[in-house]
Formats: C-alpha cells, structure tokens, sequence
C-alpha cells in the first residue's frame, strides 16, 4: 500500500516536473532553468535590479524513501536547501535567517566575492545567533555550479543536511540544454531504528543519498533520445563518489573551479566526485531505455548495512538452523549463498522500525535489490507525463532470456 | 468387722480393680485428629487442605491414597499430603503421642492395691500317717492413701501434659509442612534452572555448530573456533552441575513425602505455585506470631504443671502413706481380720530435692519463654523485611524487567531480519533473557519461602534458636528432647 501511495507521488511530482520545464523553458529563453529532483528552486523578488531571496536555516524533517524520515537540518524545509539559481552579472541579496538552536553562516562555496561576504564564522563575519538575520549581497562575476553550505559547526550542520546548489548561468549561453538536472551527493549514519543522523559519524555511514533520497525514494532522472542533457553533481560528504550512468557516454564540462575546455573533456562513463567539488557533465542518450543512475561504490547503492556482520559465504547453517530455531522458532538463516535473497527475505520478517531494508525496489522482471545512491535514466523516444512510472518497453527479441543450452546455444 | 461392712469392703477392692484394667485401652486418633485440625485452622487452610483432618485406618488406605495422588502431577498441595500421610518422622511422631499419651495415662490411674495372701501349713507328724494337719491362709489388700488422695490433681496434670505434647506435635506437623513447601520451592526452581541452562547450552551448541562451519568454509580463524568451543564447553559442565542439584533436591522432598523405589519417578507440575499475599505490618506481624507461638503456649502451659506439682510436693511431708485391711484363717479357728497402716518418716528426705528442682524449672522455663519471644521477634523482623523486599523486587521483575528483556529479544530479531546483528549475537541476546528469567525464578522461590516462613509463623511455628526463617537453614524442630517435668 505505501509502495503504491509512494508511486503515485512520484507520479504528480514528475508531471508537475515536466510541465514546468516545458512552461519555463519558454519563459526564459536565455537558459534552462535547473531541475532539483526531489528538491527546488528558491524563488526571488526584484527589487531595485538586485535579486533577493530568502534563505532560513531550519531543522526538516525528510522522508528518505517511503516511511523512512529523517530529522535533518536544512534550509526552507528541505535538505538540500533550494537551489539559488541567477545570471551572470546579476546582484543578488540574500537574507539569511536562523531558526536553529545554534549560530550559524552561509559559505558561497566557489564564488568570487567580497572577502566579508563569504561567510566564515569567525574570520569574515560574526555568527548568525538564533533568532537573527544576516545579509549578504554580491555581484556574481562568474558563472558554474556552486554550492553554499554553513561555515559554523560544520561536522554537525553539513552532517544534518545543510547544504545546496548554487547555479549561475552564463550571460550568453553558448548552447541550450534540454534538461539541466542538479543532483547532491550526501552520506549519513543513521543508526537502524532511529530517525537523527549522528553527526560523531566519520566512518561507517549507512546511507547515501541523492538530494537527500535514498533508492527506492529517489526521483528516476528524464531524458529524450538525442536531446541534450546537463547533471551538475555536488558532494559535500565525507567520501568521494564514482557516478556511474549506464547507456550513455559523458563528459565532464566543468567544476566549481569554471568550465573545462572542450580540449580537455574526455568521454567516460563514471565521474568520480569528491569531497567539495562540483562535477558538471553533459551527454546526448541515444538509446531509450531504462538506465541505472547509481554511485560505483556498491555499498553505496544498498540502504542500512551492518559491516561487521559474521561472514557466512559458503558456510552450510543447515544443522545451526534447526538448533536455533528450538530458540526462534522463526529463524531463517542468511547469507550462505550470498545475499540476493535478502529482498525477498526482509518483506516478510519485520526489521527495526524507520528502517528501509538494505535492497529494495521492484523491477518489471524481479526484485531490483538496490538502495542508496540509486537511480533510474529514463531515456525514451518521446517524454510523456506516463514516462516516469512506467517501464521501458522492449522491443520484442531484445532482453536477455533463459535459454536450453544444447537447443539455443548453438 | 461385721460381715456386711467385710463385703462392702471386699466388692470396693474388685469393682476398684475392674475400672482400673478397664482404663488400660483407650484410643489416640481422636487427639491426632485435633493436632491435624487444629493444624489445619492454624494455617487457615482452604478446603483444598481438608486431607489434613482426614486420617486412614490402616496401612492399605495410606497406600492407596499415595497411589492415587502419585498418578497425577505432584502439586504443592499433593506433596503436602504425602508428607503428612507418609513422612516417616511425622509417623513415628504420631505414633509416639501414643505413647505418651499412655505414658501420662499411666500416672494419673488409681494405683493398684497390694494384696497379699499366703497359705502356711503345719508339717508335724509328716512321718505319722495318722498325725493331725493344719493350715493358716492370711491375705491383705492396702493401698497408698496419699497416692489415692494426689490422684485428681495428677490427672490434671496428666491432662496437660497430654495437651503439651499434642502442641508439640501440631508444632512439629507445621514445621513439616513449612518444610515441604520450600523444598517444593526449590525443587521447581533447580528444575527450572536446568531447563534454562540446558536451553542456553542449546544456543551454545549452535553457535559452536555454525563456528565449526564457518571455520570449515574459511571464515574464521582457529581461534575464533576455540572461543566458539569454551563456551560450549563451560555451558556443558553447568548443565552437568545442575543436574546434580536438581537431583539433591528430589531426593530432599522423597526423604520428606517418605517415597522410595518406583513411587520416586513423579512428575511435579512445573510452575510455581501461586500465593496469597501477606498484607500485615510488622508490628501485626509479631503481635499474632508471638500470640499464636505453639512453643510459648506449651512453655507456660509447662509452668502451670510445674507450679501445681510444686504445690503438692510441698503439701506432702509425708511421702507415703498405705493404708490396708487383713483376714487370716486358720484351721479350725475362726477368721481373724485388721487394719494395717504404714509410712515413712520423713526425717532425711523430706522431697525438700524435689521442690527445690520445681522451683528451678518454673524459673527456667519463664526464661525459655523470654528467649523464644526476644529471638522470635528478632526474626519476625527480619522476615517481614525479606517479605516485603522480595515481593518489591518480584514485582519490579515482573512488571519491568522482564517485559524490557523480551522487547529486547523481540527487537533483536528485527535488528537481525534487518541484517544489522548476526546470529551470534542473537543467541547471546536469548542467553541474556534466560538469565533474567532465571534471576527471576530465584526471586520467586525466595519469595514463595519467606511467604511459607510467614505462613508458619502466623500458624504459631517456631524457627529455633539462631536460624534465620527463611534460605537454606533448616529450621530446628520443637524441643522434643525436654525434660517433660518427670
Ligand atoms: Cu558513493
């Protein structure tokens, strides 16, 4: 029932998705406005020709996938704080108010800007106290993928969400993409059963998340065959992440640091991200399908995982389980063959609770057993509001099926 | 004499003799029936008691009625029964009240006449068959006045004496009863001690079990496997251990229901059972216990005798005084007949000894008394503590600790469905439950004790000298060994 009420979900957010790309796309001719999937886009007032927005540091409460909610920080309601997309050449006014129990500062990660406005506790500025509200106005002289992220207590604050995009498009953009997606890489320890990410954390984070989502919960990423599509990645976890997209060959446009001359961009199929960089790549799908999105690291594409489980590979439990189920009647012993079953397994024994199981998702064909940093780019020949829920549909002869070794093989 | 007052005399002395054989028998059940009775309402027993009162005629009966109860599960109640029908000691206790009772009896008979006759023949002319015989035949019959005259207060005495005994039983039955209940106790706890560490020694035999695998397979190192083996090892030898417990106290309530053979292979129902609860403040406590005390009773019940022997002692300067009549008749001669009177003089022993000890028996029980009270207060206090302590602990038991260590075995198994603990720790998880249960089984039959200790004490028991109530020191048995004042 939740799967379905979750899929639903999906549904509206994709369609209300699609038609804002259509509806802004023609609004603003000069570029594409990005898509936080998952996520959004901070609004902006004109006043006097400088853009304001306004930013509040908050505590946020985020479903990480169905039934699974995370007591996060974030900005605005939501982890990752909404994306403050402007123009080149643009003044822009943020106010930054804090609702934390703690001080706090924005960092304009990347930005060239006034040394007093870049907002380090401390150094270039006093705390933001709870309660208050600071200023920060700047030119922005550059354009690319930025972020901004507290610069105070930032174990804790990053560690709890705090963080989000910041994108300046370039005055006269050299080209027009088709879909600009803005996707955050984050990791977190949330001990199985609790719902606070344990900001002491440095190692053993359990899970890793897409704009603060984890597989089955993350938004699968559109595309039209041929159509040019840009994913700006940024990571401000603890640990690098290899980006791997089936179906498609990419490449690496630009940094936070600018954009990359077209001399030096290489095709590859996996963009490693590490800690406080931006990887922006751009690719043109030409194969319609449905293609994994999914971070190379394989434990990090699984939920909740214990790493110091007894390893049980090859070990035959047989006589164990019928003594332990003397104890527990409802034993079942895992892992002798490894751990493909544990989808199957975990749907009908209860875990702990506010605890996704470690593989999750249903596929056309089976179980998906995937989690974390786990996606699907759906790459189709025409986009439709149906295009998001629904699966690929193959032409006939070309998946991969069982065969009679004698009869078939030949 | 005449002869009419000669024969009224005479028929005295036979119809005398009559009564006194007469005396001789007499029944000791209806006094036990009163001991189990009064048992009975001492523990304010319900009807599920009533065998208590009950009391078989013969051998065949007793048999049949442990037959019978040996065909079910023993219950608390079952094995109180056996001990009451079968306790060797119980029954030889029994039986001696019988002895005593006759004992006492004994004294308070009217002693018996001395007759005397003798027949004396003249033997001259033995050698002359013709000579003249004669014979003289002289007979008597005396009795001791002053016995006769003491003997309505003796029987008085005697009556006491028969209900000092009979509260000494009734003290003996309670403390046999006390007895059996916390060997029932301790039995169904070492029982279910066994049980919980032969489940832990299962747990540990699958935890061995998947270590050898996993060693088999690759996964551990030898010394992962030899850890894996001294758990299972030590858990093996406290199975072995307790089984011998478990035996120490069956053989306890076998000694106790007077079981041998195959009438030893009952099965006892495995819960503990369930108690009333005490609810009286410790000075209520110690109030009824020292009213109701079957020892303090007999002791000044003991006194009373003591004082009524003393006054007669004392009343008695002379200590004996016979009285008779005699006939004599001789050949050709009419019969002669008197009276004979004799006593002693008491010019050395004048029973100044005998006083002398009554006195200091008076003294020395008043003192026993003091004792009995100073040291049963004592215990009563520290009872009603360790009453009221474990009922406490029993209850945070029941209510927290116990509910808080099966939400963790429940939460443990979510934890491992979710793959966040393996089975070993699962396992150590259900050891840690079991030992809770086992703690609190501990509790319990400590509680179940003291309530029973309780229950004795209010019944009127006694728990000896330096014993505390309750745990494992026996509790001393009435002072049977007395000096009775005889
Ligand atoms: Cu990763």
């Amino acid at each position: 029932m939740k799967h379905k009420s979750t899929l639903l979900l999906i549904k509206i957010v994709l369609v209300l998705i699609f038609f804002t790309l259509n509806s802004l796309g023609t609004s603003n001719p000069s570029y594409t406005p990005v898509i936080t999937p998952d996520g959004s886009t901070l609004p902006y007032k004109m006043v006097d020709g400088v853009k304001v927005f306004h930013l509040i540091a908050e505590r946020v409460k985020r479903e990480f996938a169905p039934g699974f909610f995370v007591d996060c920080w974030g900005y605005n309601g939501q982890t990752p704080g909404p994306t403050i997309e402007a123009v080149e050449g643009d003044r822009v006014r943020i106010l930054v108010t804090n609702k934390l129990p703690e001080h706090t500062t924005i960092h304009w990660h990347g930005l060239f800007l006034p040394n007093g406005m870049d907002g380090v506790g401390g150094l270039t500025q006093r705390y933001i106290d709870p309660g208050e509200t600071y200023l920060y106005e700047f030119d922005l002289v550059q354009h690319g993928t930025f972020m901004y992220h507290p610069h105070a207590d930032e174990a804790v604050q990053m560690a709890l969400g705090m963080e989000g995009f910041f994108v300046i498009h370039p005055k006269t953009p050299p080209y027009k993409v088709d879909h600009d997606y803005a996707v955050f890489l984050h990791m977190w320890q949330i001990p199985p059963g609790t719902s606070k990410p344990n900001p002491n954390a440095m190692f053993d984070f359990n899970y890793f998340s897409f704009n603060s989502r984890v597989y089955p919960g993350t938004a699968p990423v559109l595309a039209r065959e041929n159509s040019l599509i840009r994913v700006r990645f940024a990571n401000l976890s603890m640990e690098s992440h290899p980006i791997h997209i089936h179906g498609v060959s990419f490449k690496v446009t630009a940094t936070e640091g600018g954009d990359i001359p077209e001399s030096a961009q290489r095709p590859t199929t996996t963009v490693n991200v590490p800690p406080g960089t931006v990887k922006t790549i751009e690719f043109v799908p030409e194969y319609s399908g449905d293609w994994p999105f999914h971070c190379h690291k394989a434990h990090h594409a699984m939920n909740a995982m214990e790493h110091n489980l007894p390893n049980m590979i090859g070990v035959n439990q047989t006589n164990a389980d019928k003594k332990i189920q003397k104890l527990f009647p409802n034993y079942m012993s895992m892992g002798t063959n490894g751990m493909g079953d544990m989808q199957d397994h975990s749907e009908h024994m209860p875990g702990p609770k506010n605890t996704p199981p470690m593989m999750m998702g249903k596929g056309p064909f089976a179980n998906i057993s995937m989690g974390g940093m786990f996606t699907v780019l759906k790459v189709r020949k025409e986009l439709t509001p149906d295009s998001a829920s629904t699966w690929y549909d193959h032409p006939p002869g070309t998946v991969s099926r069982k065969v009679d070794i004698e009869e078939d093989g030949k | 004499m005449n002869p009419l007052k000669r024969k009224i005399l005479n028929y005295f002395i036979i119809i005398s003799l009559v009564i006194v054989s007469g005396c001789k028998t007499y029944r000791y059940e209806a006094d036990l029936m009163n001991v189990k009775s009064d048992a009975m309402m001492r523990l304010s027993a319900a009807d599920d008691m009533d065998f208590l009162t009950s009391h078989p005629n013969d051998d065949n009966e007793v048999n049949s009625i442990i037959g019978k109860i040996l065909e079910n599960e023993l219950t608390l109640n079952s094995a109180i029964q056996l001990t009451v029908l079968n306790n060797p000691e119980l029954q030889a206790s029994f039986e001696k009240l019988g002895i005593q009772k006759a004992e006492l009896m004994q004294a308070a008979i009217l002693p018996n006449p001395n007759v005397h006759i003798d027949r004396m023949e003249s033997h001259s002319g033995r050698f002359l068959p013709h000579a003249r015989q004669y014979a003289q035949i002289h007979w008597s019959v005396s009795i001791d006045l002053l016995d006769l005259l003491s003997k309505p207060n003796l029987a008085k005495i005697s009556r006491a004496q028969v209900e000092i005994a009979k509260m000494r039983l009734t003290n003996q039955l309670l403390d046999k009863i006390n007895d059996v209940s916390k060997a029932v106790h301790n039995f169904l706890y070492e029982k279910k001690h066994l049980n919980l560490l032969e489940e832990i020694f299962e747990g540990s035999e699958a935890k061995l079990e998947l270590a050898i695998e996993q060693h088999k397979a690759g996964n551990i190192s030898d010394l992962d496997l030899v850890e894996q083996e001294m758990e299972y090892q030590n858990d093996k030898l406290n199975v072995n251990g307790q089984q011998y417990k478990t035996l120490v106290a069956r053989e306890k309530l076998n000694r106790l229901m007077g079981l041998w053979g195959t009438m030893t292979e009952w099965v006892m129902h495995s819960e503990f059972p369930r108690v009333k609860e005490i609810n009286l403040t410790r000075s209520e406590l110690i109030t009824s216990a020292i009213e109701r005390n079957l020892e303090i009773a007999a002791a000044s019940y003991e006194i009373n005798v003591y004082k009524r022997q003393h006054s007669m002692n004392k009343a008695m300067i002379i200590p004996s005084f016979e009285f008779g009549v005699s006939r004599e008749k001789e050949d050709g001669h009419d019969p002669t007949s008197g009276r004979s009177v004799a006593f002693e003089l008491p010019i050395f022993d004048h029973n100044q000894s005998e006083t002398n000890r009554l006195s200091a028996m008076i003294q020395k029980q008043e003192k026993e008394i003091r004792a009995i009270s100073i040291n049963l207060r004592s215990q009563l206090k520290l009872l009603h503590a360790l009453y009221t302590g474990l009922r406490k602990k029993l209850t945070y038991y029941e209510n927290a600790v116990l509910p808080i260590r099966k939400k963790y075995l429940s939460l443990s198994e979510r934890h491992y469905n979710g793959m966040f603990i393996g089975p070993y720790e699962l396992l150590d998880v259900k050891r840690s439950e079991l030992e809770a249960q086992q703690d609190y089984d501990r509790i319990l039959r400590d509680y179940l004790n003291a309530a029973s200790d309780l229950n004795h004490a209010l019944a009127g028991g006694y728990a000896g000298g330096s014993g505390m109530f309750t745990g494992d020191v026996k509790t001393s048995n009435v002072r049977r060994e007395k000096d009775s004042g005889h």
